[in-house]
């Protein structure tokens, strides 16, 4: 392997061995940086989701719109993310969504694992809906949901309103609201919340309800610029 | 096997009918093409250009897009073709690929434009045919360096955390990044001068009055001298020792060109000290100052110049040896010729070869001092040859470098006129990231974003404004596209979450003030006879901006904004009044109260208080909405 064909001159690192040559450099001999991944076919997605063929089409182009090599890295997720809430810092909720999507956990999603996760969140029956928000709770994945886990949660969703909020965004108001969550979800009182408490509370507050109303289940039914491809709810 | 190759299979299986005769044993049975299928033409329509190739070319590739079932999520059933929204420009090169094999990179193209493409249609670069190769890669190294420098500024971005170890070696690398590394730099800068000065002063001549005998300042002076030194030497001693300790990895500082440096210019003191005043020994030691002019390169950390200077040599490395190659041999040649030449006549310089390489030197670079010249008619032939071809042999590789050095020179312009116009880009990008925040709380404060709701077909019915909002409707569906819409009701959603607002950067300085001033609890919960009250707050929200509602049926919708207080001391009570433009409203309380302001002719203010509560009121936790008990929170509304 070559070494760097290019030193840094507007300062004076490199002469005091501060600039790495083996990982700083311009790599001049060719690595193949491009990893490629192709999806099943689209008849095999189709059985193992709910969507159309016409969705899976519509899905997958903004998919490789954004993404060309096939899968999203976090970098990637994260950026994505990011554009829609320019007020706030998305970061940490959006690696919390990646979490949950990689469900192989080979640190990339894939067009499959994207459309699965989607296809549960919106075509889902009502349990399996609330299994996958649970499962997004669940930071460990140990099948039951404390309250620091819901105090990151929360304070990712809160850091994405960012500072010029009204009223003020004080210190503590996550954790006010997870106290809130907490007392309503959590009925034996054991200090976690397990699916099963979760589920059940779910329904009795209606919250299932909101997820109905709010989340689309007819989607990407216009062409939407690239930018807004992703999410485009309807 | 070579696409292009493939298409002559068919002429090579002919002509095997000349092996046929002479042939001994029998032949093979030829093999039958199984479910031989009809090659179909293939539509590719890439943004409106249509391309029509074979299925087999496409084929030819089944790990890129094109080749692959990947393909059939492009397909298009009405039309019966595929359609992809890409450059067609660009495709004309992949396509090519297909046909002939060769991938060509078009000069006229832009690198990174081109580099999506191939990403997009699954190809890698590598297999660029040769004859476009190198101009890839220069561009794409062009474009890496560009990238690179984006890069490095970002590296200098003060990163949280940072050891002491870290911020020091930070601070020496780049002294612009605090006070005291700036102080820093320069000191030691003026300390270099120093050093370097008073090495060149020290053997100045200072007349001295008493004796004749001229006697150089640095023996005159001695202890002044060497006071001077002293201190500069602990200067850089000191700054060598902080380097070392803060290096991230001490062995390659030690290793660097700078540390070197550093250490020869400093050693000669200490070897002095230790050295005693022997006779023998002093003339050594007297050689060793000489490395004290080494301090001058300490300054290649303070100059750009410099460090060009050095880089442009060493990258010209290979024009330099050539250059003394054959510098050497012309010597050579010249001076035997000249020695030679000069035997003959008596007094001559020329004493033997190695003397003559001083004339051929000094005659090759036009010097000409003029101490040693030829005498014979020969020699002076010869002398004049050897100096035009010095000339020649000298501006040969000269221009090489030279131009290396240009190139060197410009591209740092370039990063540095870049840095320069970073300022600049970030502004652009701040600009266009706060145009999506702003379109946001322009369209809630005007109350479009409801109406823009009741485009989306959300099942549960909106009986409030159906009847009245109409006209606004179709006004609003050209100001607010769909995506709009729905990207505000993304945000709106995560405002329910957490119940806080979005707001503008003035407003929330605004608050931020009042909510300082304001301590006093508010009782009485309406407000409605109150004038005095609607007063300040109109001066309050006397900046947003209302947009004027058409005389004609006005839509009175509500506005509750709700309002949690965390602290049930401090309470803020906020009365907005919108007396002419709705606002976003909530959507579960238009739900919950289907029995409100209609539309009525008349302008309607509408008065929201809010209520202090005790803490912890907030809703449901992680619905979109917050759900029904939240009555508790804070809205009441009243029309005026």
């Amino acid at each position: 392997m070559k070494s760097k064909n290019r030193e840094s001159l507007t300062d004076s690192r490199e002469l005091d061995g501060s600039y790495d040559p083996l990982t700083d450099s311009v790599e001049d001999d060719f690595e193949l940086s491009t990893v490629c991944h192709r999806p099943e076919s689209m008849d095999k997605l189709q059985e193992q989701t709910k969507f159309t063929k016409k969705e899976l089409q519509v899905l997958y182009r903004g998919f490789k719109n954004e993404c060309p090599s096939g899968v999203v890295n976090e970098e990637n997720f994260k950026n994505i993310y990011s554009q829609f809430f320019p007020q706030g810092d998305s970061s940490t909720y959006a690696h919390f969504l990646f979490e949950a999507f990689d469900t192989d956990k080979n640190g990339s999603v894939s067009f499959e694992d994207f459309v699965f996760g989607l296809s549960i969140i919106l075509r889902g029956t009502i349990n399996d809906r609330l299994n996958w928000a649970f499962n997004l709770y669940d930071l460990n994945k140990d099948g039951c949901i404390t309250k620091d886990e819901m105090l990151d949660i929360m304070k990712s969703i809160y850091d994405m309103m960012g500072k010029y909020t009204y009223p003020t965004m004080q210190d503590d108001a996550p954790r006010e609201h997870v106290e809130s969550f907490f007392q309503k979800m959590d009925q034996n009182n054991d200090g976690v919340v397990t699916i099963e408490e979760f589920i059940e509370s779910c329904k009795k507050v209606h919250v299932h309800c909101e997820i109905v109303m709010v989340l689309p289940v007819q989607p990407w039914l216009c062409r939407s610029p690239a930018h807004l491809r992703l999410i485009s709810n309807h | 096997m070579a696409a292009g190759v493939a298409a002559w299979l068919p002429f090579a299986r002919a002509a095997a009918i000349g092996w046929m005769p002479v042939a001994n044993l029998p032949m093979p049975v030829a093999p039958t093409e199984k479910n031989k299928r009809q090659d179909e033409l293939i539509i590719l329509n890439v943004s409106g250009r249509r391309f029509q190739t074979w299925r087999n070319t496409l084929d030819r590739y089944p790990d890129t897009l094109l080749g692959s079932s990947e393909k059939e999520f492009f397909y298009n059933e009405e039309t019966k073709e595929y359609f992809f929204d890409r450059d067609p420009d660009v495709f004309r090169s992949v396509l090519n690929f297909y046909r002939t094999g060769k991938l060509h990179y078009p000069r006229y193209e832009c690198i990174s434009s081109y580099d999506e493409e191939l990403a997009f249609f699954g190809i890698v670069p590598e297999i660029i045919g040769d004859c476009c190769y190198e101009e890839y890669k220069d561009r794409k190294r062009e474009n890496a360096e560009r990238l690179m420098d984006d890069q490095e500024d970002n590296k200098d971005a003060k990163l949280p955390n940072m050891t002491f170890r870290e911020t020091m070696w930070r601070a020496f690398e780049n002294p612009h990044t605090s006070t005291m590394a700036l102080v820093f730099y320069y000191v030691t800068g003026f300390f270099i001068a120093v050093s370097v000065i008073t090495n060149v002063v020290e053997t100045v001549p200072c007349g001295s009055a008493l004796n004749m005998k001229e006697v150089p300042c640095g023996e005159r002076y001695t202890v002044a001298f060497f006071c001077m030194d002293t201190a500069c030497v602990m200067i850089f001693t000191v700054e060598y020792l902080m380097r070392l300790f803060a290096a991230p990895s001490r062995y390659r500082f030690m290793r660097s060109v700078m540390s070197i440096i550093d250490v020869v210019a400093i050693l000669p003191y200490y070897i002095g000290l230790v050295m005693t005043d022997n006779e023998d020994v002093s003339g050594a030691f007297v050689t060793l100052r000489v490395f004290r002019v080494f301090r001058i390169f300490k300054f290649s950390r303070h100059s750009q110049g410099l460090r060009i200077l050095g880089y442009t040599l060493k990258s010209c490395a290979s024009e330099l040896g050539f250059l003394l190659f054959s510098l050497t041999m012309a010597i050579i040649i010249f001076a035997t010729v000249m020695f030679y030449a000069e035997k003959g006549s008596s007094s001559s310089k020329f004493t033997s070869i190695p003397a003559s390489f001083w004339y051929t030197i000094v005659t090759m670079t036009t010097l000409g001092y003029g101490d040693m010249v030829p005498k014979t008619i020969a020699g002076k032939i010869f002398g004049s040859i050897c100096s035009l071809s010095g000339v020649l042999v000298i501006a040969l590789p000269v221009p090489v470098i030279v131009s290396n050095f240009s190139r060197i020179y410009h591209q740092n312009q370039r990063a540095d006129k870049r840095r320069a116009q970073k300022k600049a880009r970030l502004a652009r990008i701040r600009i266009s990231k706060t145009g999506s925040s702003n379109a946001f709380l322009h369209s809630k404060r005007n109350g479009l974003f409801n109406e823009a709701l009741e485009l989306t077909q959300l099942p549960y019915k909106m009986n409030v404004s159906d009847q009245c909002s109409t006209e606004e409707e179709q006004r609003l569906s050209k100001s607010t596209s769909l995506l709009e819409s729905q990207h505000h009701h993304l945000l709106t959603c995560l405002e329910k979450t957490t119940n806080h607002e979005f707001v503008d950067e003035q407003y929330y300085q605004q608050s931020y003030l009042e909510a300082g001033l304001e301590n006093y609890p508010t009782r009485s919960p309406s407000l409605s006879s109150q004038e005095g009250v609607t007063s300040t707050c109109c001066s309050r929200r006397s900046k947003k901006h209302h947009s004027p509602l058409p005389n004609s049926s006005e839509p009175a919708h509500m506005q509750p904004l709700t309002h949690v207080h965390h602290q049930g001391l401090q309470e803020l009570s906020t009365i907005h009044i919108q007396p002419l433009s709705t606002s976003r409203s909530s959507l579960n309380l238009r739900m919950e109260e289907p029995a409100p302001l209609n539309c009525q002719g008349s302008q309607i203010t509408t008065a929201i208080i809010s209520i202090p509560t005790p803490p912890v009121t907030t809703p449901e936790g992680d619905a979109h909405l917050p759900a029904g008990p939240a009555h508790q929170n804070v809205v009441k509304v009243s029309a005026l």
